[in-house]
């Protein structure tokens, strides 16, 4: 009991100075209750919404709390036992929280078609990685750079110190730049910065954003990637070479050559009770913009023209390669590495055509809101 | 919009600045109050800087920074040099933002303490807002439970005569960039991420329009009620409102014919766009097809022929 009147005396002046109560309790409750659901289930889940004063959640079941709670001990032991280093594949998960993704959002659109990056705070749990926060790191142009990170070292750190003295425990867990309008995947170079990282800073995620896609999409484009050990083979299908991407012309070989280096991990997302509570409010002022708003905005066409003019060209390519195929016996198609081009291109272009189909569907409804109403 | 604004009862002058509140700073404030409640530590008072931009009349508040506190619990101050170094370190990456005010968390102005510290923030910013966060939100609020304060000087007995900085409310809305949007859109939905099927895009799409959809005609109910009650004399009369509704109603159809003939466009395009992607597929499929055809084919009479049947 005497044990644990210190934090309980600390809580209850924490509480007296801030002027909340926090039944401890629910607190306590809420915190055991969700260690034992820890990584078991979607954060959040995808609970429908109840929309306008229908059946408005106002409980903070959603909110993942815990994983603002930095164990120190904890992380140190965890540290120590380096678990991620046995299995190169140990992390599978990456919990974002809103507010990093938010500030990822907002960096790396106003980065507009400049690379841009950014540090991630957070910690280890389990086989995920959570990130809490992120920071805006001082460089720009990363893509073409070796190690930019380097240049902002200084930055970095005294960032770092300054966020432990205002009662920021986290440490880096990783970095996150844009890919404008060539998708959520790693280069060369990136795939050697975060190598380095992996060897030295480990646990070390990286997350790549694609603000371009993001806009067009309405929805925002994220991965979030490790690199394998230098020597490391992965097993078929592993890495991030099988799955599927739609990516430029310009930037396929890039793709292609380092696609067998690293692995993806699931994103997802986490907020705090308080944070669903608002965003619950947030979206009272917001639903308008859902119907104000045209997808994609201005830059929405010249998007959708690049992307129809790059799916022109691949399936020129391809055509080509097929005639040639055929004229020179069928051999040539008989090339493994080849042979999905064709469903590859049909694939990319029914994402494009879905997208389209979204936007279309927002203007009809609208068009019938505001323009064809009043027969009745 | 008439609900952006929140009325407190200290109404003042103010200074006439506008403020937009940006969900960044809102967020940002949730989670140091969350980290706070959970890693409880002396003087682990929630307390930050607020950033922004002016330009005329409108300040827009974007981003936030903890602040951190020196000395005794009573007595505890804003620490200035953490302040400053933490103000060089945005500054480095966001050269346009100027600090333009504090937050805080709670329930209500605490006029004496709140005075010190925004005195402090005055000598970076001379016209500091003061924001208040209430961390409990009230069942079926519909208000984001913030408030904003600005100071101004009154004579008061207190402090005998001479005039004294005391809190006015200042009136804010909430403003985002569409990226912002995206993002809020996408946690407050909480959207499946990346590997999600073309149905639950289509659904999480259409949910979003039902909802919106909802509000909008919710609104128009209330709207519609005042003005039968009004014609039924149950209410006033308010000319103004009433000019103001029957001007939103002619704004119908919104469209011109020019706007209509863009859309039939887009309509056509977005049509021809499906066709090629399902002929894509389709020959994607087909050459699919040959290629086996031509593989078995090949096997079965290799012994005869180095051709295929295409
Ligand atoms: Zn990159």
């Amino acid at each position: 009991m005497a044990s644990e009147s210190g934090p309980r005396q600390a809580q209850k002046r924490w509480e007296l100075e801030n002027d909340v109560t926090m039944e401890d309790e629910d607190l306590t409750a809420r915190l055991s209750k969700q260690d034992r659901k820890l990584g078991a289930e979607a954060v959040g889940g995808s609970s429908s919404r109840g929309g306008a004063g229908g059946s408005k959640q106002m409980a903070s079941a959603a909110g993942r709390d815990d994983f603002w709670k930095y164990d120190k001990e904890a992380q140190r032991g965890l540290a120590e036992q380096a678990p991620w280093a046995k299995d190169p594949h140990y992390f599978k998960t990456a919990y974002v929280s809103a507010l990093a993704l938010l500030k990822m959002t907002i960096h790396t659109k106003q980065g507009g078609n400049i690379e841009v990056m950014g540090m991630l705070q957070g910690k280890p749990v389990g086989d995920a990685i959570v990130v809490l926060d992120a920071f805006v790191l001082p460089v720009e142009g990363t893509e073409t750079r070796v190690n930019a990170q380097a240049e902002a070292y200084e930055y970095m750190v005294e960032y770092n110190q300054r966020s432990k003295e205002s009662g920021r425990e986290e440490n880096v867990v990783g970095w996150y730049h844009s890919h404008p309008g060539y998708g959520c995947w790693l280069s060369g170079i990136d795939v050697n910065t975060q190598m380095l990282n992996q060897e030295y800073t480990e646990p070390f995620l990286a997350i790549v954003i694609d603000p371009i896609r993001t806009q067009a999409a309405g929805k925002v484009e994220i991965g979030a990637f490790r690199t394998y050990p230098k020597d490391y083979k992965a097993a078929e299908g592993a890495s991030s070479e099988g799955s599927y991407q739609t990516i430029p012309l310009a930037k396929v070989e890039d793709w292609g050559v380092h696609a067998s280096k690293y692995y993806s991990l699931e994103v997802q997302y986490f907020k705090s009770g308080l944070d669903a509570n608002l965003f619950e409010l947030l979206w009272n002022k917001y639903w308008v913009s859902t119907l104000s708003s045209s997808k994609g905005g201005d830059s929405g066409g010249d998007y959708l023209t690049t992307q129809m003019k790059d799916l022109v060209e691949r399936l020129e390519i391809e055509e080509g390669r097929v005639h040639a195929g055929r004229l020179g016996g069928w051999q040539l198609s008989k090339d493994g590495r080849k042979k999905g081009q064709l469903s590859k291109i049909a694939q990319d272009g029914c994402k494009v055509a879905t997208e389209q189909l979204h936007s279309m569907l927002s203007q009809m409804v609208k068009d019938r809101l505001f323009n064809k109403g009043g027969v009745q | 919009m008439e609900d952006d604004r929140k009325s407190v009862p200290a109404q003042g002058e103010g200074s006439g600045l506008e403020f937009k509140l940006h969900p960044l700073v809102i967020i940002n404030i949730s989670d140091h109050f969350t980290r706070c409640s959970l890693n409880v530590k002396e003087n682990g008072r929630v307390l930050g800087c607020l950033l922004g931009e002016q330009t005329g009349r409108i300040v827009h508040i974007t981003n936030t920074f903890e602040m951190r506190l020196e000395g005794e619990n009573e007595e505890a101050k804003v620490d200035r040099n953490f302040l400053s170094a933490k103000k060089e370190q945005y500054k480095t990456v966001f050269p346009d933002l100027e600090v333009v005010g504090w937050y805080r968390t709670g329930g209500e102005v605490r006029e004496v303490e709140d005075l010190r510290t925004h005195a402090v923030i005055g000598e970076v910013n001379e016209s500091p807002v003061f924001l208040l966060m209430d961390s409990k939100i009230k069942e079926g609020s519909r208000d984001l439970p913030i408030s904003l304060y600005e100071t101004e000087l009154r004579v008061s007995s207190a402090s005998g005569g001479a005039p004294s900085p005391h809190f006015v409310g200042a009136k804010y809305t909430v403003d985002s960039l569409e990226a912002e949007r995206i993002a809020v859109d996408q946690v407050a939905r909480i959207v499946p991420s990346g590997k999600t099927s073309t149905t639950d895009q289509l659904t999480s799409h259409m949910t979003g329009m039902q909802n919106a959809v909802k509000m909008l005609r919710d609104r128009i109910a209330v709207i519609l009620e005042t003005v039968k009650a009004m014609r039924d004399g149950k209410i006033p009369t308010d000319h103004g409102l009433l000019r103001e509704v029957s001007s939103l109603a002619r704004r119908l159809p919104v469209g011109t014919s020019k706007v209509d003939h863009e859309l039939g466009a887009d309509y056509d395009d977005t049509l021809m766009m499906a066709h090629l992607s399902v002929m894509t597929k389709g020959n994607a499929k087909m050459h699919e097809v040959i290629n086996k055809m031509n593989a078995t084919y090949d096997s079965r009479v290799a012994s005869h022929h180095r051709r295929g049947l295409f």
